[in-house]
């Protein structure tokens, strides 16, 4: 039997080969090598995939073309989102403790009012962003919170909630890098536990709740106040897509959501699976 | 936002990269794709991975960024004689380098549909949709691609190759 062509070895790593080809490579050591090396180029062009390069444009550019997109707000002389404003965003969240209404949040109009437990969360989670803020979020970010500013009714009762770090308590940073190293370590310890938590819950587990579509529902409340708390967290980074506590809250809500769909999969009846959500 | 491109960027910007030849039109790209992604992003659903749903619109608004520029004309052309002539270059630094820089050296066609097949995982059907050809078109320029490779880096393989005892030989399915 005559060698086998180069682009007849190559569709060999995935399709099958006759018995005279399989007899042809036992004999030919050439078409071997040639059939082996194919197999490692597939082998390692698999592996590329998950191969990460260097952000092809820098973020400074992309901002540019993002806000000349109007996707984020366009750069103003002292414009920054401060602590306190944040908070209060999240605080006052369609979903969090307020009737839904926002012409925007399409992916929760309609639905039905959040249940009490699930506006704990929301104040929960807002306590938890109030305590990274103050403890992580070093003297500039805190400035917002210490500077006199009169409190929101509904950030006064967290704090009364919540004992957070004094702004005084933060003096163990030596510099604003060190501050948002510290930051970026606690937020994802935070968002590593809040995705475990999301996963293996057992109080949202069937046998606690009393059957599936019962869990089913809690999981459906969660991604209520989930998409909530994202679309309240897209408006903030619309006017400050840089700040790091903002970014950091989305992404752990982004990937609690994924993490709250996979699990309402895994409670529906077989004949049942999300296709849009 | 900057959190959620630096923590994707890597490899979103990785498979516009693999797809386009040119480093600076795969710059333009990718800032086409991210401004996409954050348009898109209040629809993102949740039925899949964001990082899944992020990669899909990549080799989505890539693909529809050659075709407009016509690079995907040449998908159906032929391997031209250069290839005759890489055993030429064998001595040549880029047959020492990896399969990334060796895909700049196959012809646009081959370059996208082996990309998507053997390193994104499309299938030929899903390729065939995306690029307008047959199945059969997907087959054949993924096994001229494969062939092509091989010779680019021959020397590199067949060294891994005799520096183990094991050839890595396993016979293929009947």
């Amino acid at each position: 039997m005559q060698h086998l062509s180069p682009e007849r070895i190559a569709s060999l790593v995935d399709e099958p080969a006759t018995v005279a080809e399989r007899t042809h490579f036992e004999l030919c050591s050439l078409c071997r090598a040639d059939y082996v090396a194919v197999r490692r180029i597939v082998a390692g062009a698999t592996a590329e995939r998950d191969r990460p390069i260097a952000p092809l444009v820098p973020w400074q550019q992309l901002a540019g073309a993002l806000r000349a997109e109007g996707l984020i707000a366009p750069e103003r002389a002292g414009l920054s989102l401060t602590a306190s404003g944040a908070v209060r965003s999240i605080v006052s969240a369609p979903g969090v403790g307020q009737p839904l209404h926002h012409p925007d949040d399409h992916a929760v109009r309609g639905r039905s009012r959040i249940a009490p437990w699930m506006r704990m969360v929301g104040m929960a989670a807002a306590a938890a962003l109030l305590v990274t803020i103050g403890v992580a979020g070093g003297r500039a970010t805190a400035a917002g919170v210490r500077g006199g500013q009169e409190l929101s009714p509904a950030i006064a009762a967290v704090q009364r909630a919540v004992p957070v770090a004094p702004v005084t308590a933060v003096a163990q940073f030596r510099s604003p890098e060190d501050a948002r190293a510290t930051l970026n370590s606690a937020e994802e310890v935070y968002s590593g536990a809040l995705l475990w938590l999301a996963a293996h819950d057992s109080a949202l587990a069937p046998r606690q709740l009393g059957g599936s579509e019962a869990a089913a529902t809690n999981y459906r409340q969660r991604l209520e106040v989930l998409d909530a708390a994202m679309a309240t967290a897209r408006r903030a980074l619309y006017e400050a897509p840089d700040d790091p506590v903002m970014n950091r809250y989305y992404l752990a809500t982004l990937g609690a959501r994924e993490v709250t769909l996979r699990r309402l999969t895994t409670v529906l009846p077989a004949s049942q699976q999300v296709l849009e959500y | 936002m900057r959190a959620l491109w630096a923590e994707h960027a890597p490899r979103v910007d990785a498979v516009v990269r693999r797809l386009v030849h040119d480093a600076d039109e795969a710059a333009d790209i990718a800032q086409e794709v991210w401004i996409q992604i954050f348009r898109a992003l209040p629809g993102f659903r949740g039925d899949a991975q964001f990082s899944t749903w992020a990669h899909r619109i990549a080799v989505n608004r890539t693909l529809n960024a050659l075709r407009r520029a016509r690079r995907l004309m040449g998908v159906h052309e032929e391997l031209t004689e250069e290839t005759a002539t890489v055993e030429d270059d064998v001595e040549q630094p880029f047959v020492r380098e990896s399969i990334t820089q060796a895909l700049d050296r196959l012809p646009r066609g081959a370059r996208t549909v082996f990309v998507l097949h053997d390193v994104e995982g499309y299938t030929h059907e899903e390729i065939a949709g995306q690029l307008g050809i047959t199945t059969g078109g997907s087959k054949s320029q993924l096994f001229k691609a494969r062939a092509r490779l091989r010779r680019l880096l021959a020397p590199l393989i067949d060294h891994l190759t005799t520096s183990t005892r094991d050839d890595g030989y396993a016979a293929p399915l009947a």
